[in-house]
Order: structure tokens, then sequence, then C-alpha cells
């Protein structure tokens, strides 16, 4: 276990320079001078050249990227054009709402998903299983946003049982972190269905079950544990795609997370906070997704071999 | 094989809503007879009636029109979409996975690089970088797919470059592309088709969420997320301009679902 997580860290710092480099490069590749963005329109020559020194935007773009990394790595994502605050500390406003949502969107997934899928995967083809699938093909083929707006309008317009939109509450989390879960919901649940079945077609659970152990404990004891190796994969994987999820489920909810302030830096074209905020959500799915291969070798000494 | 209903409903119901939903957006203007631009300022926001099913728009356009006209924008968004996705990973991964060696590192090493980024992520720095509009979302959606074609025809190249009939291609003196192109694409056709069908769910979702965010196709078009940008600011008041778009993209999406795993099915019962 000791041997192959330390493979895994190693390779990360590569992966992380490789996912900087390339947000670094796009951003670089923006249309329009950001030193003039920042001077505004009448500014003159001199006043653009000097922001430009400033921002070592005259450097070469070797030398930019090292400096932008070494700033990075001490906290230091330069400043917003819009507001003309330090991008670390926008991040730092946003980022606990997001992860309010997301962590609050992913438990409830979970908790919805994983016992829904094995009592499905239990009695293949039965009521429960036909309903449950689908509901859950449903749930990744809903457009989030139109069910976050038809839930606002039922919820908080007609019935005013929670709050349209905004933060504050806990109240105000429900209704976006429902939407958030949608998507989450349907694949973790498909991936439980499938694997789960998968692994009841195996010969030790019919030796279980000759033996006399009982349908609970086959369910949960003999099958779970050895079907949740891929469902912690795709619990993993999809880390990511709940991040970008985010990014519509705050828009539609104005919930003040990172997904809002990275859709109104990309309208103002607010260059540094567009860079910022892709870092942090690239770099968390990346160590999001070593967690979880983490966790899967803990879970299933198979894998640490290969 | 024959494909039988009772035994295949997913799969049935799935052509039957993608099909219609197609054929409602080709056949738009005879069905309507109308244009989806048609202003009737003095007629905002009227509720569903035999002459407006849907009702109409803040500008008194008939949503149901629009809705129709809206089915051709997001049924090509995903055909194009995906084109583009699957032919360059395919071959990428095909070239990748028969080659071998440091080639498919590289590649493949790219591929989990771009696979990192959360696709809206991905799609707003490239529209962030390239500016809003159809043309350019594509492109932005395009670009995330590609790595799940690649590692799909990486795998399926290893498997065929085993297989005999390669092997006996590789004696006889096949040159390199020939033996991608010829003896390994199409017997990979068929777990490739599945992927497309089941991407295009997502895609479509996409497509309609970055429109909705207004960063993809713009208003007035009649695209179903630019629609609903317009009308998420009379939700509270008006529901019918959000509700009848974000319906028909979550069928069209359903319909895209069921085809794949419908098809899924079929190549596991085989």
């Amino acid at each position: 276990m000791t041997g192959y997580a330390l493979r895994k860290l190693l390779a990360l710092p590569v992966m992380l320079l490789a996912v900087s480099a390339m947000i670094f490069v796009c951003v670089r590749l923006l249309p329009g001078d950001p030193a003039r963005m920042i001077a505004g329109p009448e500014a003159s020559a001199e006043a653009v050249a000097r922001i430009h020194h400033q921002l070592g935007l005259d450097q070469p773009v070797g030398r930019q990227y090292v400096a932008f990394l070494s700033k990075a790595a001490s906290g230091d994502l330069g400043t917003s054009i819009a507001t003309r605050r330090p991008v670390a500390q926008e991040l730092a406003e946003h980022a606990p709402y997001t992860l309010a949502l997301g962590l609050a969107a992913y438990a409830l997934a979970v908790l919805i998903a994983l016992p829904g899928g094995v009592l499905a995967a239990a009695a293949p083809g039965g009521a429960w299983d036909r309903l449950f699938s689908g509901v859950s093909i449903l749930c990744v083929s809903i457009a989030s946003f139109w069910f976050g707006l038809m839930a606002m309008e039922l919820f908080a317009v007609r019935l005013r049982w929670l709050p349209l939109m905004g933060a504050g509450s806990p109240a105000h989390l429900i209704l976006p972190a429902v939407t958030l879960a949608l998507a989450p919901i349907g694949l973790i649940a498909r991936m439980t269905r499938a694997s789960m079945l998968e692994v009841l077609a195996q010969d030790y659970i019919r030796t279980a079950r000759a033996k006399g152990v009982g349908r609970v404990a086959v369910l949960l004891r003999h099958a779970l544990r050895n079907a949740l190796t891929p469902i912690v994969t795709i619990v993993g994987l999809n880390l990511g795609a709940v991040i970008g999820g985010a990014v519509v489920t705050e828009t539609v909810f104005s919930w003040p997370g990172l997904g809002q302030l990275l859709v109104s830096a990309v309208r103002d074209r607010d260059y540094p906070v567009v860079q910022g905020v892709a870092l942090v959500a690239v770099v968390s799915v990346v160590l999001l997704n070593l967690t979880a291969e983490l966790a899967i070798a803990a879970l299933n000494p198979r894998i640490r071999a290969a | 094989m024959a494909i039988r209903p009772g035994r295949h409903l997913a799969l049935a119901l799935g052509l039957a809503l993608v099909g219609a939903i197609t054929l409602a957006g080709l056949f738009a203007p005879a069905l309507t007879g109308r244009s989806p631009y048609e202003q009737d300022l003095l007629h905002p926001f009227l509720g569903m009636s035999l002459q407006h099913p849907f009702g109409t728009d803040a500008f008194g356009r008939d949503i149901a029109v629009r809705v129709l006209y809206g089915a051709r924008y997001s049924v090509a968004e995903a055909a194009a979409s995906i084109a583009i996705s699957c032919s360059v990973g395919v071959l990428l991964g095909l070239a990748s996975g028969a080659a071998g060696g440091w080639l498919d590192r590289i590649v493949m090493w790219l591929m989990d690089i771009l696979y990192a980024f959360p696709g809206v992520v991905l799609a707003l720095l490239i529209i962030s970088l390239l500016g809003p509009g159809l043309a350019n979302m594509l492109l932005a959606i395009s670009l995330f797919s590609v790595p799940v074609y690649a590692r799909l025809a990486r795998n399926l190249a290893i498997e065929l470059r085993a297989a005999p009939f390669v092997e006996a291609a590789v004696t006889m003196g096949v040159s390199f592309p020939r033996i991608v192109l010829r003896h390994i694409l199409p017997n990979a056709a068929g777990p490739v088709l599945v992927q497309c069908a089941a991407s295009a769910g997502w895609v479509i979702l996409m497509a309609a969420s970055l429109s909705f965010l207004g960063l993809g196709v713009q208003p007035p078009a009649p695209e179903w997320g630019a629609m609903m940008s317009d009308g998420r600011n009379y939700v509270g008041a008006y529901i019918l301009p959000s509700l009848f778009p974000g319906l028909a993209i979550t069928l069209l999406s359903l319909g895209f679902n069921m085809i794949g795993e419908g098809l899924r099915q079929l190549s596991r019962s085989r």
C-alpha cells in the first residue's frame, strides 16, 4: 500500500504542473491586452506600458509562467480587474459556499443512490428496480437549470415554503443542493446497480447463500464490499462533474460560490479571476481523484499490485 | 437482430422520442407556418390556448413555434459536437493504442490532463478565450469529450492488435495507417457508436447550459437554452417561457440516454 501510494503521490506534482501550464497558456492567449483593460480605454500608451511592466507581461512567456507559479505557491493569484481586489481573497470568500453546496448535494446523492441501487440489484426486474432505473435515467437527463427554475417557481413562489434565491440560512441550501444532486444520483445509482449485479453473479455469493448466510448479510457484507471499487471510482471521477454542475446551479439560485464568480468573470473578461477559479477547480479535481484512487487501493488489495 | 419493443423498451422509447423531436424540427416550417422571430408586442405572456398551445413570450412570440424550431439547434449541436470529438478522439486513440510505446504514453498523458478539467470549467475557459457563440461553444464541448473516445478507442486497438487477423496483416507487411484504418477501425465501430449515443444526452445538456448562461447561442435565436436565459427573468410571474424549452431539452436528452442504455443492453445480451 505504501509503495502504491508513494508512486501516485510522486505523479501528482507533474500533473499539477501540466494543468497549471495549460491554464496559464490558455489565459495568456486571451484576445485583448489585459493591461489596456486595467488602464481603461483613455489611458496613454506610457500608462499601458507601465502596467505591462508591473504585471510582468513584457517578460518572455517561460519566465512569466515561473513567476506565476512562484507567486501562486505563496498564495498570490493576482488582482481582479473588475473589483481590484486580490484574486485569492475573492476565491476565499466564494469557496466556502461552493464547498457547502457540493458537500450537501453529494451527501444527498450518496444517501439516495447507494441504498436505492443496492435494493434494485437485490431483485432485478422487480417493481422497485424498474421504478428506480427509470428515475435514475431521468436524473441524468434532466436539464438542471430547468429543474432549478421549476422548483423555485413551485416551492418558493407558489407554496412559499423555501427562500427564492441567495444564501444566508440553511433553508437557502435546500433547492440548490437537490438540483445539484440530480446528476450524481443518476450516475451513482446506475453504477451501484450494475456493479452489485456483477458481484451477485459470482460463485462465492452462491456459496455464501448455500451455507445459509442471510439475505441482508449476503447483500451488504459479501456483495456490497466487493462492489464498492467501481462505485468509489465513479463517485470520485464525478466530483469534477459536480464542481462543473455547480457553475450552472449557482447561477440559477444566485448562490455566491465559485461557479457564479467564474461565470461573471468570463462575461467581464476578468482574466486573473478566470485563471484563479479554473486553477482551484482543476487542482481540487486532481486531488479528489487521487483520494478516490487511494481509497480504492485501501479497499481492494488487487489494485495495489497492478 | 430484430428490436422487440417489449424486451427493448428503453431503446424503442428512446428512438421514438429522438425521432419525433428530430422530425418536428425538420418540418417546423410546414408544421407551424410561422416564423420563430415573429413578434406581437401587443400580446406578451399569453396563457395556453388553441392559437398558442404553449402561450407567448415577453415579445409576444409563439412559444410552441420557437420550441419546434429549437429542435433544429439541439439535434444539430449534438451531431456536430459528437462528430468532431468522436473522429478526433478515435483517430488519436487508435493510433496511440496500435503504435504503443512513447507515442501512446504522451497521448494518454495529454488526455489525462484534459480530463482533469471539469467539463463546464474547460468550456468556460475556452469561451473566455474565443468569445461566446455557437461555433466556439461546440468546439469547447467537443474538446472535453475527446479523451473519452480516445481512451475507448485505445483499449479497443490494444485488444484488436493482438487479434490473429491483425497479426496476419502485420506479417504480410501492410502499412501502419492501413492497419489502423482498414483492420482495426471497422471492428471498433460498434462500441464507439454506443458511446456516441450515450454521450449525446450529456452534450445536449451542456450546450443548453452554456446558452442558458449567455455564452453559447445568443437570443433571439430560438435555441432552447437561449430561450430559457430569457425566460428565467420572468420566473415567479410567467412560467411558460421557461417551462416548455426546458421540458424539450430534458425529453431530447432523455431520448438519447435511453438509446444509449438500450444499445448497452443489446451489446451485453449478445
